[in-house]
């Protein structure tokens, strides 16, 4: 509309131009009138050049951002000619694979002659995730507002989100002491606080206890479940990625930020357990340093948040990993007792076994 | 999902990139506002400096171009730069500011700016001449001979105004149309005249107007104090506009620059004007209207309604202009004088001998050509001066007036000397205004005392010797014998071609006869005058191409002085007497009785020897523009030359008895009274009655404001309006919401304490006693606000009612003032 709008002032100003240089023999209005018809074709010309030449970039920040901080993603438009233009529209496409969010922003710039143009702008972001900003086109407006050229361009620029949850140490100490004596009572009542690593033919000398029964059954032959054993010193952390409508995943991830990295601050080693919409399978990780616990929580981000609610504790029990007592983080279902430890929006830790 | 909402308040100022990812606006550096005003105060400098300095450069009219371009950028800097003050008042105490400082200039310089306008209207009038091939047009005398620093003067402040009245419409609206609307009309004038600007101005003026439709093809113009650097569009808020970029607008506005400078070299190179108006095989616009155009250039534009004004005052002898007068009333000359008879006082300034072409020549060919100005002031061509003696002789009537002299030194009946001082305070400079019969001395003395000017110059007095002629009414009867009368010229009795078939008709239609003495003649023709002629201030200007004397005679037949005195003259000529036309200022009996005695004045040092009035006292009379006259003189054998008065006596009301000139006299008087009542004025240079233009220039000052301030609360209510009426009935309910807590803003500072929809509802409720559904209309704005969800029809009539009532409500609590307050927002 704009430009029809562009075009037809043009025209009428061209028109009353003519008539004004016919009607008074105006040499001033035929210099406006060679200009009339010059500056259109300067405009096209220096559009289309500019289209050819012109080239985009995004910076965002390398470094891990806590969500809440501001940061700046540049962008950076590349004109080596001599030829300026006052609008140029960018179209981005700003995602978060992390809650599969994306959003298409139209931004308009100008550009300058024979310059490297480095616009900042300064953003927050307030869920954690993968901030992915990718340039799909670059429309060029003329000077005149009345031709335009629209080129694909390939530019992108990524940044983490990570959540920014406080260290609750005392807490978490607490409940981790807690989970590791109840697994090792578990123990001395006869659980296993081990690991089953393979599931291989009987050999004599197996243990009656390590048979898998039931896939025995099945194969007709003894089945053994091989099984590594573990520190009775270690917590198994069960990360529950489940969203709803007021994005309590959210708090889950702060909870988890929160008791994870309270662990790591007081050397407690533990296995993180969460499901990946990407793998489509529960996955798992040990978690005995600060960057083992940054590394998980990098894989987590680029993974999905969206899991049915359940499923990562179904499949947890299903495949037998809750031998002895782990540690929940999800929605509080009303469960907790006072030794959770509550997040925000009814979102908890729990001792469960 | 009240927590929602406030997130979504949280980040009101910001824009939403996608889900939980928000653009911070930053707010633009002041740095950053003032750059981009300056280079934007650069276009608004283009437009005029092209506009004015082509106009100039078309006629070319020297100025000083170091200066204008100065006070130009000068005031495009701080026109822009008030955009950028951070508040509304601010920008309005600046312009009142500039507005006094533009009026203090104005009437410090305002000789100046007088002076270089009609400078400039010469300079037009005179190709306007060469080129409608004209006649009798008026040339205006500047009263500051120095063309050079007074069209300066004059284009700073024409252009000061226009930057002025630019700059809003290149900042609110950056619109092409106004921006040539306002700059180009001036430019039309020359090019109708076939001028053209120099190709300097054209490049400027075009880099103006290409700067101004780029950036409205592209937008970005609109951008005030406290902008941010970014600004969403739309309601989706989808895209992102920057607003201000001082590089990229540097950047641009270079490159607009160069390239209107190359096309102007390009273009300037393959077509001179000349060579363009070749071009054309047909000129319809000017033979269709060169008639009219020509007519408007002569006349003014009151030709297209045959009403062009004069201001009162002595013509020089040129006619065919005037088609209506307007007196201001001024005073032109003060005579300290003595009182010898009832007659009126005839003062002699203008003599016209030649007819033609609409005006009468003067007497002194080489006193009215123009001055020549050598390095030491003016050059005197001793020879000229020689020549024009006797005709100064001739026209002053010096025969006559050395005859009755000697009658007096003789002791005669009658005989009689008078002293007359009159100082110019408002008239012509070129004339000497004395009384008749009056003993000059030799003309090179006036030649060399006053400039080339044989005149009083303005606030000069001249005294003068007279020696009245007290029966001058009676010639036939009692003329008095021995009397040495001038010589003639054959001039006296020529009447031209074009005139001699409708003055024989005239003759024949008033009965004049061969037979008829000078006396009756005269009588005759004033008596035919007084019966068939009205006279009118407003008789209409005489078309183009027609002659003024036969369109009077012969079709208007209406007239003021100047149309019976020139009929009047070739009527006497016709007949056989010698006549020519003059023009003076005279005033009669009352004005003199009405006027101030003189007290430090002694009779006898005024007046000696007969006097119809006996003894009587030395008088000040205030002669006005409004007692300008033309009359005629005719010359009677062994009499002299004598007056004849053929102006009928005025029926119509004239045009001081209007509102505003009743209003003005009043205005002057009460001025002058004051300061009569102070002590009087210490400046002798500066009439205070002419400091009016001052008061009307302040209330025309007010006026203005009064428009804007009007105009700008109707934009405002406009907006709201429209804005409380929308079909978005979301926005429009979040506008009437807004309008409510603007208004109740204004009437309780309370409001502000109010952080939340819920705690100004609440206090609306209070304060009004409405019962209202607090909160289901509390839930309903918030929704409306914060987010995305509509509205139903029912919700909707519920909660504009509830907002209407509150409204009348916040209206009817208000005190006097407040209301008023409410209403001119």
């Amino acid at each position: 509309m704009k430009r029809i709008r562009n075009i037809v002032r043009y025209a009428i100003f061209f028109a009353l131009n003519i008539y004004i240089m016919f009607v008074f023999h105006s040499y001033v209005n035929f210099i406006l009138l060679v200009g009339m018809t010059l500056v259109p074709l300067l405009s096209l010309f220096s559009t289309w050049r500019l289209s050819k030449e012109i080239g985009i970039a995004f910076r965002l920040p390398k470094e891990s951002m806590k969500k809440g901080e501001e940061f700046n993603i540049y962008v950076e438009l590349k004109n080596p000619l001599r030829l300026p233009l006052v609008n140029a529209y960018i179209k981005i496409k700003f995602s978060n694979p992390f809650y599969g969010e994306e959003n298409i922003i139209t931004l308009n710039v100008p550009i300058r002659a024979q310059k490297t143009m480095e616009y900042s702008y300064t953003v927050m972001m307030e869920y954690c995730g993968r901030v992915l900003v990718e340039a799909e086109s670059i429309k060029l407006v003329g000077l005149l507002g009345i031709y335009e050229v629209t080129r694909k361009v390939d530019a992108q620029g990524e940044c983490l989100i990570y959540p920014n949850g406080e260290p609750r140490n005392q807490e978490a100490g607490q409940t981790y002491m807690r989970g590791v004596t109840e697994a090792m009572e578990s123990k001395e009542k006869g659980y296993d606080f081990s690991e089953v690593s393979d599931i291989r033919e009987y050999i004599p000398g197996d243990k009656l206890q390590n048979i898998h029964w039931k896939l025995s059954m099945k194969k007709d032959e003894l089945m053994v479940k091989e099984r590594v054993s573990v520190s009775a010193m270690q917590l198994n952390v069960l990360v529950d990625l489940v969203n709803d409508e007021e994005m309590r995943l959210e708090a889950v991830l702060e909870l988890a930020d929160s008791i994870t990295s309270s662990f790591v601050l007081q050397n407690l080693p533990f296995t993180v357990y969460y499901y990946s919409v990407n793998r489509a399978e529960l996955c798992s990780c040990y978690i005995g340093s600060e960057i083992e616990r940054h590394q998980w929580l990098e894989l987590l981000l680029y993974d999905s948040g969206n899991v049915k609610a359940g499923y990562t504790e179904d499949l947890f029990i299903r495949q037998n990993l809750n031998e002895g007592t782990y540690l929940y983080i999800g929605y509080d279902d009303g469960s907790a007792d006072e030794n959770a430890i509550f997040g925000r929006q009814r979102t908890a830790a729990t001792l469960r076994s | 999902m009240f927590k929602k909402n406030k997130k979504q308040k949280k980040h009101k100022e910001d824009v939403c990139l996608m889900k939980g990812m928000y653009l911070k606006e930053d707010k633009v550096s002041t740095k950053q506002i003032l750059f981009t005003g300056c280079l934007r105060s650069l276009i608004v400098f283009c437009v005029v400096f092209g506009s004015v300095g082509g106009f100039l450069s078309a006629f070319n009219i020297e100025y000083n171009y170091l200066l204008v371009v100065f006070f130009y950028l000068l005031l495009s800097v701080y026109a822009s730069i008030l955009y950028t003050a951070p508040k509304l008042w601010h920008r309005d105490s600046f312009y009142i500011l500039f507005f006094a400082a533009f009026v203090g200039a104005i009437y410090v310089f305002r000789v100046h700016a007088n002076s270089g306008l009609y400078e400039i209207i010469n300079a037009v009038l005179n190709y306007a001449k060469q080129f409608f091939n004209l006649s009798g047009v008026i040339e205006y005398d500047v009263q500051i001979d120095n063309p050079y620093l007074t069209v300066t003067i004059l284009a700073i402040f024409v252009g000061m105004m226009e930057i002025l009245v630019l700059n809003v419409w290149i900042y609110v609206t950056m619109g092409i149309g106004w921006t040539v609307f306002i700059s180009f009309p001036i430019l039309l004038v020359p090019l109708y005249m076939k001028l053209s600007p120099d190709l300097f101005y054209i490049f400027i003026l075009g880099a103006g107007y290409l700067a101004v439709m780029v950036y409205k093809a592209n937008g970005h113009y609109v951008s005030f104090a406290g902008d941010t650097s970014t600004r969403a569009a739309g309601l989706k808020k989808n895209r992102i506009l920057y607003t201000q970029d001082f590089k990229g607008f540097r950047s641009i506005l270079l490159f607009i620059i160069l390239s209107s400078f190359l096309i102007a070299v390009i273009a300037g190179n393959i077509m001179s004007p000349a060579r363009l108006d070749r071009q054309f095989k047909s000129d319809e616009l000017r033979d269709s209207t060169s008639e009219i155009i020509g007519n408007v250039v002569m006349l003014g534009f009151g030709a297209l309604f045959n009403s062009y004004s004069s201001t009162g005052g002595m013509s020089d002898g040129m006619l065919g202009g005037i088609s209506n007068i307007r007196p201001d009333n001024q005073p032109d000359l003060i005579v300290s004088y003595t009182p010898y008879s009832n007659e009126a006082v005839y003062l002699k300034g203008f003599t016209g001998g030649e007819y033609g072409d609409n005006q009468w020549l003067d007497l002194y060919p080489h006193v009215y050509s123009k001055t020549i100005y050598g390095p030491n002031g003016p050059i005197i061509n001793e020879k000229e001066v020689e020549e024009d003696q006797p005709i100064f002789e001739k026209e002053s009537m010096k025969a006559e007036a050395d005859s009755l002299k000697k009658d007096y030194e003789n002791n005669a009946e009658y005989g009689a000397k008078g002293r007359m001082d009159i100082k110019n305070v408002g008239a012509s400079v070129h004339y000497l205004y004395y009384p008749y019969y009056t003993t000059l001395p030799d003309y090179s003395v006036y030649g060399r005392n006053y400039n080339l000017t044989v005149g009083i110059d303005m606030w000069q007095e001249a005294s003068y010797t007279y020696y009245p002629k007290q029966i001058w009414g009676n010639i036939g009867e009692n003329k008095p014998s021995d009397i040495d009368a001038s010589q003639i010229d054959d001039v006296f009795l020529e009447v031209p071609d074009k005139n001699r078939e409708v003055i024989a008709k005239e003759c024949e239609s008033i009965g004049l006869n061969a037979n008829m003495s000078e006396n009756e003649i005269a009588n005759a023709v004033s008596l035919y005058f007084e019966e068939n002629i009205p006279y009118t201030l407003r008789p209409g200007a005489t078309p183009r191409g027609e002659d003024f004397i036969n369109y009077f005679l012969t079709k208007n037949r209406k007239g003021f002085c100047a149309h019976f005195a020139s009929a009047a003259t070739l009527i006497f000529r016709q007949m056989g007497i010698p006549a020519r036309y003059v023009e003076g200022y005279v005033f009669s009996m009352e004005t003199a009785l009405a006027s101030d005695e003189n007290e430090t004045k002694n009779y006898d040092d005024y007046y000696d020897g007969y006097s119809d009035l006996g003894e009587s006292t030395v008088l000040d009379v205030e002669v006005t523009d409004a007692m300008a006259h033309a009359w005629v003189e005719i010359y009677v054998p062994d009499f002299g030359w004598r007056v004849v008065e053929v102006t009928p006596g005025s029926a119509e009301e004239t045009d001081e008895d209007d509102f505003w000139s009743a209003f003005s006299r009043a205005l002057n008087d009460r001025m002058e009274e004051t300061v009569g009542n102070t002590g009087g004025n210490t400046l002798s240079q500066i009439r205070l009655s002419n400091l009016s233009w001052m008061l009307y220039a302040v209330l025309g000052l007010f006026a203005a404001l009064c428009l804007f301030m009007l105009g700008k609360m109707t934009i405002r209510k406009v907006k709201r309006y429209k804005s409380c009426h929308q079909k978005d009935e979301r926005e429009a309910l979040i506008a009437c919401y807004a309008n409510i807590c603007d208004m109740e803003r204004m009437c309780n500072e309370e409001f502000y304490l109010c952080g939340s929809h819920l705690e100004q509802l609440k206090l609306f409720a209070a304060k009004y006693q409405q019962a209202f559904d607090l909160k289901n209309i509390c839930e309903i704005i918030e929704r409306v606000s914060f987010s995305r969800q509509g509205i139903e029809a029912e919700e909707y009539e519920m909660t504009m009612s509830c907002i209407n009532e509150l409204k009348r409500a916040i209206y009817h609590n208000a005190n006097m003032l407040l209301k008023l307050r409410l209403l001119l927002r």
